[in-house]
């Protein structure tokens, strides 16, 4: 039985951190001592071993990624620590009438029409009408409405993992960072985008870098 | 890398200079992608848990006390991040198939230098605050006293864990022991 004494004077030796006169009292108990050499050459062997495990490379991407969500996170004051919470990140505006066409883009999907996106959400004054999700990483639904000088991408899901959202359209785009909740938990928020720009929104949405679905939405003309 | 320097960062950040984070970013990714692979084991949970910890740490910036090194504070963060994950997946890690189930014998087997999939497997017998420790001793080189300012726990505390989390890896890495990856 290796006492606490002898054991901690190991344990520092093996992490270069034993001071001379203590390592003079270490090579007096290792040469006295067969289960103590036993232990200190094993440790020796498992320091080798942990330290040849090389680090690995962070994943490609992963700065851009972080980086492409902080608009969202910072979008309630700008700045770092200022920011609202993202999940309620922009408010849910409903503005003037947007009468969107709701096409469904990649995988085998054939477009949906009004009729077959039934989502999940009213639809307030404005919004067109939203395309449900339904996978089994998130489900939920999406549907655009106007803010103020804005295009918004209202999202009301639940995320069984963790999930990227990005909106994009045109040059513009904005994403957000969905954690899985504890049991779906519902989160809604809104993307921004500028209604300056032409064109359909494409919202994309992935889970370990996987892309889960592609939805396309078209505004009505002039938003 | 200068803590002075992740100082000005954190400062320059706060005050609305996105550019500043991104040089956090890049100046941390990989640390704490790695204290999340070892902690979680899976690639793709570790990239999640990064990504989680930087939008975190941006969000609370402003809380980010300066007389402590950023970097023990991102690395709590992604430690508690990838403890957060492993309590709300309990991810079962399965032996993979196409292992060979009969390695070499015991003396050979002692004189293989253990690949990191295999020590990988013998952290993820260890508990979360063992593991915890081997991870930033072994894989972020931090210094008995960071990891006591990581994990807010005295000095002697950490020494001692980190002494038990050893004599666990050491028995588990036994031959009769040694996981297979």
């Amino acid at each position: 039985m290796i006492d606490q004494t002898t054991a901690e004077l190991i344990n520092t030796d093996i992490d270069g951190r034993l001071p001379a006169a203590q390592r003079a009292e270490l090579s007096r108990i290792l040469l006295a001592d067969p289960e103590a050499r036993a232990l200190h050459r094993d440790l020796q062997r498992l320091q080798r071993e942990l330290a040849a495990v090389t680090a690995e490379p962070a994943p490609a991407g992963l700065a851009d990624s972080i980086m492409a969500a902080i608009p969202a996170v910072a979008s309630g004051g700008g700045r770092p620590g200022a920011a609202r919470p993202w999940r309620s990140a922009v408010a849910l505006a409903v503005g003037a009438a947007v009468v969107a066409v709701v096409l469904h883009v990649g995988g085998l999907k054939e477009g949906l029409d009004g009729a077959a996106a039934v989502g999940t959400m009213a639809p307030g004054a404005g919004a067109s009408a939203p395309v449900t999700l339904d996978h089994p990483e998130i489900s939920g639904s999406v549907r655009l409405s106007s803010g103020s000088g804005s295009l918004l991408v209202e999202i009301d899901v639940a995320p069984r993992e963790d999930v990227e959202v990005t909106a994009v359209r045109a040059d513009s785009s904005s994403s957000a960072f969905l954690r899985a909740g504890e049991s779906g938990d519902r989160q809604r928020l809104a993307l921004e985008l500028p209604a300056g720009e032409s064109g359909p929104v494409s919202v994309r949405f992935t889970s370990h870098g996987r892309i889960i679905d592609q939805i396309r939405l078209d505004p009505a003309p002039g938003r | 890398m200068s803590e002075d320097d992740d100082a000005e960062l954190v400062r320059r950040c706060v005050r609305g200079d996105r550019r500043a984070f991104e040089r956090l970013v890049q100046r941390y990714q990989r640390p704490v992608y790695n204290a999340a692979l070892r902690m979680l084991r899976h690639p793709e949970d570790a990239r999640d848990v990064a990504q989680t910890v930087f939008l975190k740490a941006y969000e609370h910036l402003a809380e980010y006390d300066p007389n402590h090194r950023f970097y023990s504070w991102i690395y709590r963060i992604a430690l508690n991040e990838s403890i957060n994950q492993l309590n709300g997946r309990k991810r079962v890690s399965p032996v993979p198939e196409d292992e060979p189930s009969d390695g070499p014998g015991p003396e050979q087997e002692v004189d293989l230098e253990l690949s990191g999939r295999r020590i990988q497997a013998a952290l993820m017998t260890l508990s979360d605050d063992y593991r915890a420790v081997i991870v930033l001793r072994h894989f972020l080189d931090c210094s008995y006293e960071e990891i006591a300012e990581v994990l807010q726990l005295p000095e002697k505390t950490v020494k001692s864990r980190l002494f038990s989390a050893r004599q666990l890896l050491r028995a588990v890495l036994q031959p009769t022991g040694t996981p297979r990856p």
